[in-house]
């Protein structure tokens, strides 16, 4: 018995008490107001630093990959996989010297596009799910969604770098892509991102791919096989940290893929 | 008579620390026969001359603005100002000294106009805010690549007893909190009304030089004028 009162005591006290309840919820409360008064406090002016964002200025880069059912084909859809793992170790090492590199991947395969990694600085990407390649190229649908994407200043805000955009396809487009690339170039945010594009193979739609690109810069790379794809990716690798390390992140420096050494072996040590 | 408190202040960004490359802001505070005229001109990071022709810039509006009358047509005053640009620049190739340009003029009795060429940020508490950009982070014009009037974001607004106006380059404004840029107006107009300009610039530098955005790299100007 005295044991029971003892527990209903206990609960009373600090489980159901109301008063007690307020009184615990209350104390934080006051403390914040206490600190925001110290902030106001005429003793203690506002300095200008308060006002200056906390956060590094993103660099986005937005990669469009062609997951198609033909990329399965010759070990295309592994060097893809491949590559996107060491440009983001790249990334990673690089990318938090004077922007910060913050990544998204937009497959297109199958039935839709979709967002594979939603925006994210490079640097707390702990992993990428492996691409799976199958069905029709539906890419219109990918521009739709990197326009979205480009056009949201939620979430790629106006003190951005200009976004680099990176378009790698095996094939030609299975769906309406005029419409999704229309809405791309005719934002008015949308349409400022470098864009940057690989036509892997004889099948891809290079005369698509020639449109797409907008720098001359920086021609359509055109890959014969599958360990080109790591060369593209390295290029463009490159060229996104000489930005992030540059005094004028948004100069697009040249690119030249036969730059690339090809003679280097793909070993990890 | 209106007596009007001017300072500013400009540091170098981290960036050009490590390249070895000038500041490329400049700014000029100046006190009128009749009011003061407030000048911050930013030079593009990427152009050779940028240091030049930011310096120019400010000294262009200063000479301009001395011989003109305070009712001048806002794009004569444009014009002339951008024609005394070119001239000062000289031979050098204009499209390497490239530079926005933002400056105040106002006369005294407290009627301000306010010109602004390319990023940066006016802030006066009767100005509207620019319309959010629809540009990323450093994609700008300025003298040298502009050749448009519509290109100018002009005002006129009246600074009262205590107001106070605030001209900034891309380097401050760009990493500021969205939508706190009138309370940071009135924290430095308060703050810094019973100080000597020596002491703001003091202030002001040292703010700047401990900004506490990761990896800035942008030079960093501000002038401000108060009615006091």
């Amino acid at each position: 018995m005295g044991f029971a009162k003892y527990q209903e005591d206990i609960v009373s006290r600090y489980i159901n008490d109301n008063r007690y309840q307020q009184k615990v919820q209350a104390r934080p409360i006051q403390k914040k107001i206490k600190n925001n008064n110290s902030i106001t406090n005429k003793e203690k002016p506002m300095t200008l630093k308060q006002f200056a964002v906390q956060k590094a200025r993103p660099l986005p880069v937005i990669i469009l990959a062609d997951t198609s059912g033909s990329m399965s084909v010759d070990g295309k859809i592994d060097a893809l996989n491949e590559s996107i793992k060491d440009m983001i170790s790249t990334f990673s090492e690089e990318g938090r010297l004077q922007a910060e590199i913050q990544l998204v991947l937009i497959t297109f395969g199958g039935s839709k596009a979709e967002v594979h990694l939603p925006l994210i600085p490079v640097h707390k990407v702990k992993g990428v799910e492996r691409m799976v390649a199958s069905g029709p190229t539906p890419m219109g649908g990918a521009f739709e969604l990197a326009t979205e994407l480009l056009m949201d200043q939620e979430r790629i805000p106006s003190r951005a770098y200009r976004p680099a955009l990176v378009l790698l396809s095996d094939g030609h487009p299975t769906d309406d892509w005029e419409k999704g690339f229309d809405k791309l170039q005719n934002s008015d945010r949308a349409q400022k991102a470098m864009r940057f594009a690989m036509a892997i193979g004889s099948d891809a739609d290079e005369t698509m791919l020639n449109e797409f690109v907008n720098d001359d810069e920086a021609p359509v790379f055109k890959a014969h096989q599958a360990r080109d794809i790591h060369r593209f990716f390295k290029a463009v690798t490159m060229s996104v940290t000489a930005r992030s390390r540059s005094q004028s992140p948004n100069d697009i420096p040249a690119i030249d893929f036969d730059e690339i050494n090809d003679d280097e072996l793909d070993l990890d040590f | 008579m209106t007596e009007w408190l001017l300072a500013g202040a400009s540091v170098m960004g981290p960036g050009h620390y490590s390249d070895g490359t000038p500041n490329q802001d400049a700014f000029l505070t100046q006190k009128l026969n009749r009011g003061f005229l407030l000048v911050v001109c930013d030079g593009m990071g990427s152009k050779r001359l940028s240091h030049i022709g930011s310096v120019m810039a400010c000294r262009a509006v200063q000479d301009v603005i001395s011989k003109e009358s305070f009712y001048i047509d806002s794009r004569t005053l444009v014009e002339s100002i951008y024609r005394r640009w070119l001239q000062l620049v000289g031979d050098r190739s204009v499209t390497e000294a490239v530079t926005t340009c933002l400056f105040c003029w106002c006369d005294d009795n407290g009627n301000a106009r306010s010109f602004q060429l390319g990023d940066g940020l006016i802030l006066a508490k009767k100005l509207p805010l620019p319309d959010p950009t629809s540009d990323f982070g450093n994609v700008t014009t300025g003298l040298g690549v502009s050749k448009k009037y519509s290109d100018w974001f002009i005002n006129e607004f009246t600074l009262e007893v205590a107001d106070g106006v605030v001209l900034m380059t891309d380097g401050i404004s760009e990493d500021l909190h969205q939508g706190s840029e009138q309370q940071l107006l009135s924290a430095l107009t308060f703050d810094l009304q019973n100080k000597n300009p020596r002491r703001i610039k003091k202030y002001l530098t040292k703010e700047l030089m401990a900004w506490p955005t990761p990896n800035h790299l942008d030079d960093k100007t501000i002038a401000i004028a108060i009615n006091r």
